[in-house]
Protein backbone atom coordinates (compact mmCIF):
# COMPACT_ATOMS: atom_id res chain seq x y z
CA UNK A 1 0.00 0.00 0.00
CA UNK A 2 1.32 3.45 -0.90
CA UNK A 3 0.91 5.68 2.20
CA UNK A 4 1.08 8.89 0.14
CA UNK A 5 -1.63 7.61 -2.21
CA UNK A 6 -3.72 6.44 0.75
CA UNK A 7 -3.46 9.78 2.52
CA UNK A 8 -4.33 11.55 -0.75
CA UNK A 9 -7.51 9.44 -1.02
CA UNK A 10 -8.43 10.23 2.61
CA UNK A 11 -8.02 13.96 1.96
CA UNK A 12 -9.99 13.76 -1.32
CA UNK A 13 -12.90 11.94 0.36
CA UNK A 14 -12.82 14.41 3.28
CA UNK A 15 -12.70 17.44 0.97
CA UNK A 16 -15.62 16.26 -1.18
CA UNK A 17 -17.63 15.38 1.93
CA UNK A 18 -16.96 18.77 3.49
CA UNK A 19 -17.93 20.52 0.27
CA UNK A 20 -21.14 18.49 0.14
CA UNK A 21 -22.04 19.04 3.79
CA UNK A 22 -21.28 22.77 3.65
CA UNK A 23 -24.18 23.08 1.20
CA UNK A 24 -26.64 21.08 3.29
CA UNK A 25 -29.23 22.67 5.53
CA UNK A 26 -28.87 20.66 8.75
CA UNK A 27 -25.37 21.82 9.78
CA UNK A 28 -26.32 25.43 9.03
CA UNK A 29 -29.54 25.06 11.05
CA UNK A 30 -27.64 23.61 14.01
CA UNK A 31 -25.07 26.40 13.81
CA UNK A 32 -27.76 29.09 13.73
CA UNK A 33 -29.62 27.27 16.52
CA UNK A 34 -26.51 27.27 18.70
CA UNK A 35 -25.73 30.94 18.02
CA UNK A 36 -29.38 31.80 18.70
CA UNK A 37 -29.23 29.83 21.95
CA UNK A 38 -26.04 31.63 23.09
CA UNK A 39 -27.46 35.06 22.29
CA UNK A 40 -30.87 34.08 23.71
CA UNK A 41 -29.22 33.24 27.04
CA UNK A 42 -29.07 36.98 27.72
CA UNK A 43 -32.87 36.96 27.93
CA UNK A 44 -32.68 34.45 30.78
CA UNK A 45 -30.17 36.36 32.89
CA UNK A 46 -32.79 37.07 35.56
CA UNK A 47 -33.09 33.33 36.25
CA UNK A 48 -29.44 32.98 37.27
CA UNK A 49 -29.94 30.94 40.48
CA UNK A 50 -27.72 33.36 42.35
CA UNK A 51 -24.73 32.96 40.02
CA UNK A 52 -22.85 36.02 38.80
CA UNK A 53 -24.44 37.04 35.46
CA UNK A 54 -21.19 36.45 33.57
CA UNK A 55 -20.82 32.94 35.00
CA UNK A 56 -24.47 32.16 34.25
CA UNK A 57 -24.13 33.28 30.64
CA UNK A 58 -20.90 31.31 30.23
CA UNK A 59 -22.42 28.12 31.68
CA UNK A 60 -25.58 28.38 29.62
CA UNK A 61 -23.63 29.23 26.46
CA UNK A 62 -21.30 26.26 26.90
CA UNK A 63 -24.29 24.01 27.55
CA UNK A 64 -25.87 25.15 24.29
CA UNK A 65 -22.60 24.55 22.39
CA UNK A 66 -22.27 21.08 23.92
CA UNK A 67 -25.87 20.14 23.09
CA UNK A 68 -25.88 21.36 19.48
CA UNK A 69 -22.34 20.09 18.94
CA UNK A 70 -23.31 16.61 20.11
CA UNK A 71 -26.38 16.59 17.87
CA UNK A 72 -24.20 17.67 14.93
CA UNK A 73 -21.61 14.98 15.73
CA UNK A 74 -24.18 12.18 15.87
CA UNK A 75 -26.48 13.19 13.00
CA UNK A 76 -23.61 14.39 10.83
CA UNK A 77 -21.61 11.18 11.21
CA UNK A 78 -24.61 8.89 10.73
CA UNK A 79 -25.94 10.74 7.71
CA UNK A 80 -22.65 11.47 6.00
CA UNK A 81 -21.62 7.87 6.23
CA UNK A 82 -24.88 6.00 5.88
CA UNK A 83 -26.30 8.45 3.36
CA UNK A 84 -23.56 7.27 0.97
CA UNK A 85 -24.76 3.69 1.31
CA UNK A 86 -28.48 4.46 1.19
CA UNK A 87 -28.13 6.72 -1.86
CA UNK A 88 -25.61 4.31 -3.39
CA UNK A 89 -23.07 7.06 -3.93
CA UNK A 90 -20.52 4.83 -2.22
CA UNK A 91 -20.33 2.59 -5.30
CA UNK A 92 -18.74 5.33 -7.38
CA UNK A 93 -16.06 5.96 -4.75
CA UNK A 94 -15.19 2.37 -3.88
CA UNK A 95 -15.15 1.34 -7.55
CA UNK A 96 -12.07 3.56 -7.82
CA UNK A 97 -8.77 2.44 -6.26
CA UNK A 98 -9.88 3.62 -2.83
CA UNK A 99 -9.66 1.38 0.24
CA UNK A 100 -12.53 1.13 2.68
CA UNK A 101 -10.27 2.32 5.51
CA UNK A 102 -9.53 5.47 3.51
CA UNK A 103 -13.23 6.01 2.90
CA UNK A 104 -14.07 5.74 6.62
CA UNK A 105 -11.12 7.93 7.64
CA UNK A 106 -12.03 10.51 5.01
CA UNK A 107 -15.58 10.69 6.32
CA UNK A 108 -14.31 11.01 9.89
CA UNK A 109 -11.85 13.73 8.95
CA UNK A 110 -14.69 15.66 7.27
CA UNK A 111 -16.88 15.42 10.37
CA UNK A 112 -13.97 16.53 12.58
CA UNK A 113 -13.37 19.54 10.34
CA UNK A 114 -17.08 20.37 10.38
CA UNK A 115 -17.15 20.14 14.16
CA UNK A 116 -14.03 22.31 14.37
CA UNK A 117 -15.72 25.03 12.30
CA UNK A 118 -18.83 24.74 14.50
CA UNK A 119 -16.80 24.91 17.73
CA UNK A 120 -14.69 27.87 16.60
CA UNK A 121 -17.70 29.91 15.43
CA UNK A 122 -19.91 29.22 18.47
CA UNK A 123 -17.08 29.71 20.98
CA UNK A 124 -16.16 32.97 19.25
CA UNK A 125 -19.75 34.19 19.56
CA UNK A 126 -19.79 33.27 23.26
CA UNK A 127 -16.44 34.93 23.95
CA UNK A 128 -17.46 38.12 22.12
CA UNK A 129 -20.78 38.20 23.99
CA UNK A 130 -19.10 37.81 27.37
CA UNK A 131 -16.37 40.27 26.42
CA UNK A 132 -19.09 42.84 25.72
CA UNK A 133 -20.36 42.13 29.22
CA UNK A 134 -16.99 42.84 30.76
CA UNK A 135 -15.18 39.49 30.66
CA UNK A 136 -11.39 39.64 30.73
CA UNK A 137 -9.18 37.77 28.27
CA UNK A 138 -6.90 36.33 30.95
CA UNK A 139 -7.58 34.93 34.43
CA UNK A 140 -7.87 38.07 36.56
CA UNK A 141 -9.75 36.19 39.26
CA UNK A 142 -6.90 34.08 40.67
CA UNK A 143 -6.88 35.98 43.93
CA UNK A 144 -10.62 35.53 44.39
CA UNK A 145 -12.25 32.68 46.35
CA UNK A 146 -13.46 29.80 44.12
CA UNK A 147 -17.13 30.79 44.45
CA UNK A 148 -16.45 34.29 43.14
CA UNK A 149 -14.25 33.37 40.18
CA UNK A 150 -15.48 34.47 36.80
CA UNK A 151 -14.99 33.00 33.34
CA UNK A 152 -12.20 34.34 31.13
CA UNK A 153 -11.53 34.19 27.41
CA UNK A 154 -8.69 31.69 27.50
CA UNK A 155 -10.61 29.34 29.81
CA UNK A 156 -13.60 29.38 27.47
CA UNK A 157 -11.39 28.58 24.49
CA UNK A 158 -9.80 25.63 26.31
CA UNK A 159 -13.23 24.34 27.32
CA UNK A 160 -14.31 24.74 23.70
CA UNK A 161 -11.39 22.56 22.61
CA UNK A 162 -12.46 19.92 25.16
CA UNK A 163 -16.01 19.98 23.76
CA UNK A 164 -14.65 19.53 20.25
CA UNK A 165 -12.66 16.50 21.43
CA UNK A 166 -15.83 15.11 23.03
CA UNK A 167 -17.75 15.56 19.80
CA UNK A 168 -14.90 13.85 17.94
CA UNK A 169 -15.19 10.78 20.19
CA UNK A 170 -18.96 10.78 19.79
CA UNK A 171 -18.56 11.02 16.03
CA UNK A 172 -16.11 8.08 15.94
CA UNK A 173 -18.50 5.97 18.05
CA UNK A 174 -21.43 6.87 15.76
CA UNK A 175 -19.35 5.96 12.69
CA UNK A 176 -18.61 2.60 14.29
CA UNK A 177 -22.32 2.04 14.97
CA UNK A 178 -23.18 3.13 11.41
CA UNK A 179 -20.83 0.54 9.87
CA UNK A 180 -22.99 -2.32 11.06
CA UNK A 181 -26.33 -0.56 11.43
CA UNK A 182 -29.12 -1.28 8.94
CA UNK A 183 -30.20 2.34 8.46
CA UNK A 184 -29.20 5.94 9.19
CA UNK A 185 -32.09 6.32 11.66
CA UNK A 186 -30.87 3.32 13.64
CA UNK A 187 -27.29 4.62 13.58
CA UNK A 188 -28.48 8.05 14.76
CA UNK A 189 -30.54 6.59 17.61
CA UNK A 190 -27.67 4.33 18.66
CA UNK A 191 -25.36 7.35 18.53
CA UNK A 192 -27.63 9.29 20.87
CA UNK A 193 -27.78 6.21 23.11
CA UNK A 194 -23.99 6.19 23.20
CA UNK A 195 -24.03 9.89 24.07
CA UNK A 196 -26.41 9.27 27.01
CA UNK A 197 -24.31 6.34 28.26
CA UNK A 198 -21.13 8.37 27.91
CA UNK A 199 -22.52 11.21 30.01
CA UNK A 200 -23.81 8.82 32.67
CA UNK A 201 -20.51 6.94 32.89
CA UNK A 202 -19.06 8.95 35.77
CA UNK A 203 -22.28 8.40 37.71
CA UNK A 204 -22.29 4.67 36.94
CA UNK A 205 -18.63 4.27 37.88
CA UNK A 206 -19.23 6.03 41.16
CA UNK A 207 -22.19 3.77 41.99
CA UNK A 208 -21.00 0.84 44.08
CA UNK A 209 -21.83 -2.55 42.55
CA UNK A 210 -22.59 -5.28 45.06
CA UNK A 211 -19.84 -7.81 45.66
CA UNK A 212 -21.99 -10.69 44.44
CA UNK A 213 -22.35 -12.25 42.05
CA UNK A 214 -18.72 -11.81 41.03
CA UNK A 215 -19.34 -12.42 37.30
CA UNK A 216 -21.93 -9.66 36.99
CA UNK A 217 -19.64 -7.28 38.82
CA UNK A 218 -16.82 -8.08 36.43
CA UNK A 219 -19.04 -7.79 33.33
CA UNK A 220 -20.45 -4.44 34.48
CA UNK A 221 -16.96 -3.21 35.33
CA UNK A 222 -15.49 -4.22 31.96
CA UNK A 223 -18.43 -2.72 30.05
CA UNK A 224 -18.00 0.58 31.87
CA UNK A 225 -14.29 0.56 31.09
CA UNK A 226 -14.89 -0.17 27.39
CA UNK A 227 -17.42 2.61 26.81
CA UNK A 228 -16.18 6.20 26.64
CA UNK A 229 -16.62 8.44 29.66
CA UNK A 230 -17.68 11.77 28.17
CA UNK A 231 -17.49 13.41 31.58
CA UNK A 232 -13.72 13.60 31.04
CA UNK A 233 -14.32 16.32 28.46
CA UNK A 234 -16.38 18.54 30.74
CA UNK A 235 -13.93 21.05 32.18
CA UNK A 236 -16.66 23.39 33.40
CA UNK A 237 -16.54 22.22 36.99
CA UNK A 238 -12.78 21.84 37.06
CA UNK A 239 -11.26 23.70 39.96
CA UNK A 240 -7.99 25.25 38.95
CA UNK A 241 -5.81 27.86 40.56
CA UNK A 242 -5.29 29.41 37.15
CA UNK A 243 -6.45 29.01 33.59
CA UNK A 244 -3.06 27.49 32.83
CA UNK A 245 -3.97 24.68 35.22
CA UNK A 246 -6.85 23.80 32.88
CA UNK A 247 -4.23 22.43 30.50
CA UNK A 248 -3.78 19.37 32.73
CA UNK A 249 -7.38 18.09 32.46
CA UNK A 250 -7.37 19.20 28.81
CA UNK A 251 -4.30 17.06 28.14
CA UNK A 252 -6.02 14.16 29.89
CA UNK A 253 -9.13 14.74 27.77
CA UNK A 254 -6.99 14.82 24.60
CA UNK A 255 -5.32 11.52 25.53
CA UNK A 256 -8.73 9.93 26.19
CA UNK A 257 -10.05 11.31 22.89
CA UNK A 258 -7.14 9.80 20.93
CA UNK A 259 -7.62 6.46 22.70
CA UNK A 260 -11.39 6.24 22.31
CA UNK A 261 -11.56 7.70 18.79
CA UNK A 262 -8.64 5.51 17.69
CA UNK A 263 -10.28 2.36 19.03
CA UNK A 264 -13.72 3.23 17.61
CA UNK A 265 -12.16 4.21 14.27
CA UNK A 266 -10.18 0.97 14.02
CA UNK A 267 -13.29 -1.08 14.82
CA UNK A 268 -15.30 0.95 12.29
CA UNK A 269 -12.74 0.18 9.57
CA UNK A 270 -12.72 -3.51 10.52
CA UNK A 271 -16.52 -3.65 10.49
CA UNK A 272 -16.87 -1.73 7.19
CA UNK A 273 -14.31 -3.93 5.46
CA UNK A 274 -16.50 -6.94 6.19
CA UNK A 275 -19.73 -5.22 5.24
CA UNK A 276 -21.38 -6.10 1.93
CA UNK A 277 -22.79 -3.03 0.25
CA UNK B 1 -2.62 -3.97 -26.37
CA UNK B 2 -2.11 -5.88 -23.12
CA UNK B 3 -1.71 -9.66 -23.60
CA UNK B 4 -3.48 -10.27 -20.28
CA UNK B 5 -7.24 -10.78 -20.50
CA UNK B 6 -9.10 -7.70 -19.30
CA UNK B 7 -11.26 -9.73 -16.94
CA UNK B 8 -11.16 -13.34 -15.86
CA UNK B 9 -13.97 -14.64 -13.68
CA UNK B 10 -13.02 -18.05 -12.41
CA UNK B 11 -15.66 -20.37 -10.87
CA UNK B 12 -17.18 -17.46 -9.01
CA UNK B 13 -19.76 -18.27 -6.34
CA UNK B 14 -21.55 -15.70 -4.23
CA UNK B 15 -23.93 -16.53 -1.38
CA UNK B 16 -25.93 -14.02 0.63
CA UNK B 17 -27.06 -14.69 4.19
CA UNK B 18 -30.79 -14.08 4.44
CA UNK B 19 -32.68 -13.65 7.71
CA UNK B 20 -31.60 -14.30 11.26
CA UNK B 21 -31.37 -18.05 10.72
CA UNK B 22 -28.52 -17.52 8.28
CA UNK B 23 -30.27 -19.06 5.26
CA UNK B 24 -27.88 -18.91 2.31
CA UNK B 25 -29.17 -17.55 -0.98
CA UNK B 26 -26.89 -18.38 -3.89
CA UNK B 27 -26.79 -15.37 -6.23
CA UNK B 28 -23.92 -16.55 -8.43
CA UNK B 29 -23.07 -20.19 -8.90
CA UNK B 30 -19.63 -21.29 -10.20
CA UNK B 31 -19.62 -18.73 -12.99
CA UNK B 32 -16.61 -18.55 -15.29
CA UNK B 33 -16.16 -15.90 -17.93
CA UNK B 34 -13.20 -14.43 -19.77
CA UNK B 35 -13.07 -11.06 -21.52
CA UNK B 36 -10.12 -10.34 -23.77
CA UNK B 37 -8.62 -6.86 -23.98
CA UNK B 38 -10.75 -4.77 -26.33
CA UNK B 39 -13.62 -7.28 -26.33
CA UNK B 40 -17.22 -6.32 -25.53
CA UNK B 41 -19.26 -8.96 -23.74
CA UNK B 42 -22.93 -8.57 -22.93
CA UNK B 43 -24.45 -10.16 -19.86
CA UNK B 44 -28.11 -10.94 -20.29
CA UNK B 45 -30.63 -12.52 -17.98
CA UNK B 46 -33.87 -12.02 -16.07
CA UNK B 47 -34.12 -9.97 -12.88
CA UNK B 48 -32.39 -11.73 -9.99
CA UNK B 49 -30.14 -13.76 -12.27
CA UNK B 50 -27.04 -12.38 -10.50
CA UNK B 51 -25.73 -10.07 -13.25
CA UNK B 52 -25.19 -7.01 -11.05
CA UNK B 53 -23.69 -9.19 -8.34
CA UNK B 54 -21.02 -10.36 -10.78
CA UNK B 55 -20.03 -6.76 -11.48
CA UNK B 56 -19.94 -5.91 -7.77
CA UNK B 57 -17.74 -8.90 -6.96
CA UNK B 58 -15.42 -7.94 -9.82
CA UNK B 59 -15.07 -4.51 -8.18
CA UNK B 60 -14.65 -5.96 -4.67
CA UNK B 61 -17.82 -4.23 -3.51
CA UNK B 62 -18.88 -7.75 -2.52
CA UNK B 63 -16.55 -10.51 -1.35
CA UNK B 64 -16.79 -13.78 -3.29
CA UNK B 65 -17.86 -16.88 -1.39
CA UNK B 66 -15.66 -18.99 -3.66
CA UNK B 67 -13.70 -18.46 -6.85
CA UNK B 68 -12.03 -15.26 -7.92
CA UNK B 69 -11.88 -12.41 -10.42
CA UNK B 70 -8.72 -11.04 -12.01
CA UNK B 71 -8.48 -7.72 -13.79
CA UNK B 72 -5.55 -7.56 -16.22
CA UNK B 73 -3.96 -10.34 -14.18
CA UNK B 74 -4.43 -8.69 -10.78
CA UNK B 75 -6.81 -10.17 -8.20
CA UNK B 76 -9.87 -7.98 -7.85
CA UNK B 77 -9.45 -8.14 -4.06
CA UNK B 78 -6.48 -5.79 -4.48
CA UNK B 79 -7.41 -2.19 -4.97
CA UNK B 80 -4.71 -1.69 -7.62
CA UNK B 81 -6.86 -3.90 -9.80
CA UNK B 82 -9.53 -1.17 -9.93
CA UNK B 83 -7.20 1.49 -11.31
CA UNK B 84 -7.85 0.67 -15.02
CA UNK B 85 -11.58 0.07 -14.44
CA UNK B 86 -14.56 2.33 -15.01
CA UNK B 87 -17.91 1.45 -13.46
CA UNK B 88 -21.38 2.72 -14.19
CA UNK B 89 -23.85 1.30 -11.65
CA UNK B 90 -27.51 0.79 -12.43
CA UNK B 91 -29.44 3.97 -11.56
CA UNK B 92 -26.32 5.66 -10.20
CA UNK B 93 -26.60 7.85 -7.11
CA UNK B 94 -24.38 10.89 -6.68
CA UNK B 95 -23.91 13.50 -3.95
CA UNK B 96 -26.76 15.95 -4.65
CA UNK B 97 -24.99 19.09 -3.51
CA UNK B 98 -21.87 18.78 -5.64
CA UNK B 99 -21.89 20.20 -9.16
CA UNK B 100 -21.44 17.82 -12.09
CA UNK B 101 -17.96 19.23 -12.71
CA UNK B 102 -16.95 18.83 -9.06
CA UNK B 103 -18.17 15.25 -9.05
CA UNK B 104 -16.31 14.18 -12.20
CA UNK B 105 -13.21 15.99 -10.95
CA UNK B 106 -13.48 14.20 -7.58
CA UNK B 107 -13.80 10.80 -9.27
CA UNK B 108 -10.86 11.55 -11.56
CA UNK B 109 -8.71 12.57 -8.60
CA UNK B 110 -9.62 9.37 -6.77
CA UNK B 111 -8.46 7.45 -9.83
CA UNK B 112 -5.07 9.16 -9.60
CA UNK B 113 -5.36 12.15 -11.95
CA UNK B 114 -4.27 15.59 -10.83
CA UNK B 115 -3.47 19.11 -12.00
CA UNK B 116 -3.90 20.15 -15.61
CA UNK B 117 -4.35 16.55 -16.76
CA UNK B 118 -7.34 16.16 -14.46
CA UNK B 119 -8.94 19.45 -15.52
CA UNK B 120 -8.48 18.63 -19.20
CA UNK B 121 -9.98 15.15 -18.84
CA UNK B 122 -12.94 16.49 -16.85
CA UNK B 123 -13.78 19.07 -19.51
CA UNK B 124 -13.34 16.51 -22.30
CA UNK B 125 -15.68 14.00 -20.70
CA UNK B 126 -18.28 16.61 -19.79
CA UNK B 127 -18.22 17.83 -23.39
CA UNK B 128 -18.49 14.30 -24.83
CA UNK B 129 -21.46 13.48 -22.63
CA UNK B 130 -23.15 16.79 -23.43
CA UNK B 131 -22.85 18.13 -19.89
CA UNK B 132 -20.35 20.95 -20.47
CA UNK B 133 -22.90 23.65 -19.65
CA UNK B 134 -24.80 21.69 -17.00
CA UNK B 135 -21.49 20.89 -15.28
CA UNK B 136 -21.80 24.06 -13.20
CA UNK B 137 -25.18 22.96 -11.82
CA UNK B 138 -25.68 20.84 -8.74
CA UNK B 139 -26.30 17.15 -9.37
CA UNK B 140 -29.60 17.34 -7.45
CA UNK B 141 -31.08 19.36 -10.32
CA UNK B 142 -30.19 16.78 -13.02
CA UNK B 143 -32.76 14.69 -14.88
CA UNK B 144 -32.56 10.90 -14.97
CA UNK B 145 -30.92 10.94 -18.39
CA UNK B 146 -28.38 13.56 -17.31
CA UNK B 147 -27.51 11.49 -14.26
CA UNK B 148 -26.87 8.49 -16.49
CA UNK B 149 -24.59 10.57 -18.71
CA UNK B 150 -22.85 11.97 -15.66
CA UNK B 151 -22.36 8.39 -14.48
CA UNK B 152 -20.68 7.58 -17.77
CA UNK B 153 -18.49 10.69 -17.55
CA UNK B 154 -17.25 9.77 -14.05
CA UNK B 155 -16.63 6.18 -15.19
CA UNK B 156 -14.55 7.34 -18.16
CA UNK B 157 -12.70 10.35 -16.76
CA UNK B 158 -9.49 8.42 -16.01
CA UNK B 159 -9.42 6.64 -19.38
CA UNK B 160 -10.18 3.08 -18.22
CA UNK B 161 -9.17 0.00 -20.21
CA UNK B 162 -12.06 -2.05 -18.81
CA UNK B 163 -15.60 -0.78 -18.41
CA UNK B 164 -18.26 -2.45 -16.30
CA UNK B 165 -21.64 -1.04 -17.26
CA UNK B 166 -24.78 -2.05 -15.40
CA UNK B 167 -27.77 -1.38 -17.64
CA UNK B 168 -26.30 1.83 -19.07
CA UNK B 169 -29.47 2.77 -20.96
CA UNK B 170 -31.77 2.08 -18.00
CA UNK B 171 -34.41 4.75 -17.39
CA UNK B 172 -33.46 6.99 -20.29
CA UNK B 173 -35.57 7.69 -23.34
CA UNK B 174 -35.00 6.41 -26.89
CA UNK B 175 -32.81 9.33 -27.98
CA UNK B 176 -30.68 9.15 -24.85
CA UNK B 177 -30.39 5.41 -25.21
CA UNK B 178 -29.16 5.81 -28.79
CA UNK B 179 -26.53 8.33 -27.66
CA UNK B 180 -25.37 5.94 -24.98
CA UNK B 181 -25.03 3.09 -27.47
CA UNK B 182 -23.10 5.38 -29.83
CA UNK B 183 -20.71 6.33 -27.04
CA UNK B 184 -20.14 2.67 -26.16
CA UNK B 185 -19.34 1.99 -29.81
CA UNK B 186 -16.76 4.77 -29.80
CA UNK B 187 -15.14 3.28 -26.72
CA UNK B 188 -15.11 -0.14 -28.31
CA UNK B 189 -13.43 1.31 -31.39
CA UNK B 190 -10.81 2.83 -29.08
CA UNK B 191 -10.00 -0.65 -27.72
CA UNK B 192 -11.76 -0.50 -24.36
CA UNK B 193 -12.91 -3.90 -23.06
CA UNK B 194 -16.42 -3.97 -21.65
CA UNK B 195 -18.76 -6.15 -19.66
CA UNK B 196 -22.21 -4.73 -20.19
CA UNK B 197 -25.36 -5.78 -18.41
CA UNK B 198 -28.19 -4.98 -20.80
CA UNK B 199 -31.91 -4.94 -20.30
CA UNK B 200 -32.73 -5.32 -23.98
CA UNK B 201 -31.12 -7.94 -26.15
CA UNK B 202 -31.66 -5.75 -29.24
CA UNK B 203 -29.24 -3.10 -27.93
CA UNK B 204 -26.82 -5.80 -26.92
CA UNK B 205 -26.68 -7.23 -30.43
CA UNK B 206 -25.67 -3.82 -31.78
CA UNK B 207 -22.47 -3.50 -29.79
CA UNK B 208 -21.38 -6.81 -28.30
CA UNK B 209 -18.85 -9.31 -29.67
CA UNK B 210 -20.20 -12.01 -27.43
CA UNK B 211 -23.25 -12.55 -25.25
CA UNK B 212 -23.48 -14.57 -22.03
CA UNK B 213 -26.86 -15.57 -20.68
CA UNK B 214 -27.31 -15.95 -16.93
CA UNK B 215 -30.14 -17.65 -15.11
CA UNK B 216 -30.38 -18.24 -11.36
CA UNK B 217 -26.75 -17.35 -10.90
CA UNK B 218 -25.45 -19.72 -13.56
CA UNK B 219 -24.09 -19.13 -17.01
CA UNK B 220 -26.50 -21.08 -19.18
CA UNK B 221 -25.38 -20.01 -22.64
CA UNK B 222 -22.57 -18.13 -24.30
CA UNK B 223 -22.66 -17.07 -27.92
CA UNK B 224 -20.38 -15.16 -30.25
CA UNK B 225 -22.35 -12.68 -32.31
CA UNK B 226 -21.78 -13.25 -36.00
CA UNK B 227 -22.16 -9.65 -37.08
CA UNK B 228 -18.94 -7.79 -36.23
CA UNK B 229 -19.76 -4.55 -34.50
CA UNK B 230 -17.11 -2.77 -36.60
CA UNK B 231 -19.32 -3.14 -39.67
CA UNK B 232 -22.19 -1.31 -38.03
CA UNK B 233 -22.23 2.26 -39.33
CA UNK B 234 -21.98 4.97 -36.73
CA UNK B 235 -25.25 6.92 -36.29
Amino acid sequence: MNPVGSWRCVVLVARATLLEVSRQRLPALLLFGAVGGILGATLLEDFNFGLPPLQFLADLGQGVIALFGSVLAVTGSAQLFFGEIEQRTVFGVLAKPVGRAEFVLGKYLAVLALLAVFSVLTTAVLVVLLRCRGMTWGPDWIELPAAERLPDGLGLVLKGVARWLECGVLSACTLLLATFSSGSLGATLLGFGMMAIGHLQSLARATPVGPDPFLIRRVVGLTLQALPDLGVFNLTGTSADSTAALFVPLARAAACAVLYAGAAGALAVFSFRRREI
Amino acid sequence: MSPEPALVIDRLTKDFAVGLRGFRLRAVDRLSLRIAAGEVVGLLGPNGAGKSTVLKVALDLLAPTAGECRIFGVSSRRREARRPVGYLPESPGFPRHLTGRELVSYQGALAGLSGLGLRTRVEEELARTGLAEAGARRVGTYSKGMLQRLGLAQALVHGPRLLLLDEPASGIDGGGSGEMVARIRQLKAAGCAMLVVFHESAQMAEICDRVALMERGRLVAERVLLRPAATIPAP
